[in-house]
């Protein structure tokens, strides 16, 4: 017997057929898990897929966003929320222009910083600010500063705002460290930034 | 219904077209299976999780070649997977410490000289004593001989060098011209 007979032989069982039964109910039995598996991989490559977990994923995703954007407007406002009684800012403070006809003794910013506006220095930054300010044209209840009666008003603090002076004899520095809340954000250090409130209707 | 049309229903999963192409090849790629089997339960079993495999696998026929031969390769390495996971594979070194004596006993002359008569063997009888032989001759002689790989592929396929799969494949004839012979002579 050579090879080719062999290799003969052979390649007559290459189209070798039993005549075997099928049986594709127990093949289905036998093998549900692993066709079920098959099922969600076909389904999801021709756009039939789970259509409920589409959904889920969705609506995950948008709770999310909206959980972001509310801790986003929560914690980083125009500080309109933090709300300070009225009672717990410091009538030292106060500006004048509030109470125009107050006669309740209510030290200006003159008297808390008497030397302040009168260095030249000194003035002329806060006078610079002031027009800042009054370029603003804010339409709330809080005062600008410089107003037409040319004297430093102070706007409305709704924070006990600690501002110490200290004065030396030709020096007056002005220490104010914590944030000043006025419905605006006012954020007063060496500078006066005054940022403009959101118009409600 | 196509072959074409078979394969786009069980790519969108419809079980009508799985059980169609299920029922029309079962039976060719069992006689496929029975080849690489050692016994009639073991090629049920590879045929099994051939098809699984296929439908798993489905998407990835472009319709561009025959179904029936892209199913023979899926459910062939099916197979091999399968042989390589059981344990029921000998080792190539110790098997052909086993076989070397055997198939040497066989003279040239004896095995290459005598006329062989191919009507003499139907196709179940050489699928028997194909089942006979040891799992690497029989694999390398179904790959090479009988499905058309060649001995890079087989050698790819089984994790083995080029070489061992043709001098697998040399010893395998060998034995199988014998167990031929021996069967033929059996039978008279």
């Amino acid at each position: 017997m050579t090879n080719k007979d062999l290799d003969k032989i052979l390649k007559t069982l290459e189209d070798f057929d039993p005549q075997a039964k099928p049986n594709w109910e127990a093949f289905v039995a036998g093998n549900e898990a692993r066709l079920e598996s098959t099922d969600k991989t076909i389904d999801q490559l021709t756009g039939k897929a789970a259509k409920s977990f589409t959904g889920i994923k969705y609506a995950a995703i948008m709770l999310t966003v909206i959980a972001g954007i509310f801790f986003i407007w929560y914690f980083s406002g125009p500080g309109s929320d933090v709300s300070i009684p009225q009672n717990a800012i410091p009538e030292a403070i106060q500006a004048p222009a509030t109470l125009p006809n107050n006669n309740i003794d209510q030290p200006s910013i003159k008297e808390i910083i008497p030397s302040a506006t009168d260095k030249p220095d000194v003035s002329r930054e806060f006078l610079n600010e002031s027009i800042i300010v009054d370029d603003l044209n804010t339409t709330s209840d809080t005062e600008s500063i410089g107003g037409s009666s040319g004297i430093i008003d102070l706007p409305l603090i709704e924070e006990p705002l600690p501002i110490s002076t200290a004065q030396s004899e030709k020096l007056v520095v002005i220490k104010i460290t914590d944030t000043v809340y006025i419905k605006k954000t006012i954020i007063i250090s060496d500078t006066l930034k005054v940022k403009k409130a959101p118009i409600k209707n | 219904m196509s072959d074409n049309s078979l394969a786009d229903g069980c790519k969108a999963g419809d079980r009508a077209a799985m059980k169609a192409l299920y029922e029309r090849y079962y039976s060719p790629m069992l006689g496929v299976c029975l080849r690489y089997a050692v016994n009639y339960a073991d090629a049920e079993d590879f045929v099994q999780d051939g098809f699984i495999k296929v439908f798993n696998d489905i998407r990835s026929f472009k319709g561009t070649g025959s179904l029936e031969g892209w199913i023979r390769r899926v459910i062939i390495n099916s197979v091999l997977m399968q042989l390589r996971k059981s344990k029921k594979e000998y080792a190539y070194e110790n098997m052909e410490i086993v076989m070397k004596g055997t198939v040497d006993e066989l003279s040239e002359s004896e095995s290459d000289e005598k006329p062989f008569d191919v009507l003499e063997l139907s196709q179940k009888e050489a699928v028997d004593i194909i089942q006979t032989l040891p799992d690497g001759f029989r694999k390398v002689l179904n790959l090479y001989v009988i499905d058309g790989y060649k001995h890079r592929e087989i050698a790819e396929l089984l994790d083995i060098s080029v070489g061992t799969s043709k001098s697998q494949l040399n010893r395998a004839r060998k034995l199988m011209k014998q167990k031929l012979i021996e069967h033929i002579k059996t039978k008279k």
